[in-house]
């Protein structure tokens, strides 16, 4: 359970540094340099990789200018996927083992609905396409918060309770059997990352919508 | 039961509710769950050619059913674990 709670590393400039910024800057380094080394061996390949992406993001969010939602809900999903697996690496964790993370993506993706509702709607339309029957516009703020609140805890609960059974089973198993609950958590950190990208592009969808 | 120190009853009390809740908590969506499995595989029996399109389906809605099961799951580990209530009152 101790290795469960972030603890700081190092001090800089007043901010600690806890393990989980230590992760994230690792799982963003190994992107960073895998892409690099994608790009200097076979430049076709990154192409291929790009347009995997567009079909995979394309089924999510029904729009005929996919270009603007790409870069956010890409990083989304390539972003925690990546996280997620880093338990490959040997005392490294998933960013969203802290519920830091998590609930930083997620009010992420509540500024990313409202940014693109009124990008493509203008404020005075959305705001009125929101509001229209006034009754439910209480449910809709209600609505609103919710999505957010569970789409965070949703990624946390399911990437802590499979570390935690990890910890436990280490506990009484030391040798092997930790190695099926890792898997494990591979299979659901993995199916997470489409899940969050997925209802992001479902809140996206909602918002853009115009009929 | 009245002759059991406050902490003992409120360890006693979270025992008690974390086994009742985990289970119900567990056995609904499992329910539900298979409920929805049968639906899907009638359907993709009936049109083999949306197989692709059920099967996402089924596996986003199949994620979004299995996060109350996570939220039970959360406030189980919490009550065992880093019990808040414990060090609050005494």
């Amino acid at each position: 359970m101790e290795t469960l709670i972030p603890y700081p590393i190092l001090e800089i400039a007043g901010f600690a540094i806890t393990n989980t910024v230590i992760n994230t800057w690792i799982g963003m380094g190994l992107l960073v340099a895998g892409l690099l080394i994608i790009k200097a061996t076979s430049p076709g390949t990154l192409d291929q990789l790009y347009e995997m992406l567009e079909d995979l993001i394309g089924g999510l969010v029904d729009t005929d200018m996919l270009n603007l939602y790409m870069p956010f809900l890409g990083t989304l999903i390539i972003f925690i996927f990546i996280g997620n697996n880093l338990s490959f690496l040997p005392g490294l964790g998933s960013p969203s083992q802290d519920i830091n993370t998590p609930i930083t993506l997620a009010l992420l993706v509540f500024a990313a609905v409202h940014y693109f509702g009124i990008r493509e709607k203008g404020l005075f339309r959305y705001a009125k396409d929101s509001a229209t029957p006034l009754v439910t516009f209480p449910f809709e703020i209600i609505g609103q918060i919710s999505r957010t609140v569970s789409l965070s805890i949703r990624l946390f609960g399911n990437v802590i309770s499979t570390e935690l059974v990890v910890v436990i089973i280490s506990q009484l198993v030391p040798i092997g059997a930790p190695i099926v609950m890792i898997a494990l958590s591979l299979l659901t950190g993995t199916l997470q990352a489409y899940i969050f990208t997925a209802l992001a592009g479902s809140y996206i969808s909602s918002a853009i919508r115009t009929e | 039961m009245s002759s059991l120190s406050p902490e003992a009853l409120v360890t006693v009390v979270t025992i008690i509710v974390s086994g009742v809740s985990i289970t119900l908590g567990t056995m609904v969506p499992a329910l539900v769950e298979g409920k929805a499995v049968q639906k899907a595989l009638d359907a993709m029996a009936r049109q083999p050619e949306m197989a692709n399109q059920i099967r996402t389906t089924l596996l986003i809605s199949m994620a979004l059913l299995e996060s109350t099961a996570i939220y039970v799951l959360l406030v189980v580990l919490v009550l065992l674990f880093a019990n808040p209530l414990l060090t609050r009152f005494f």
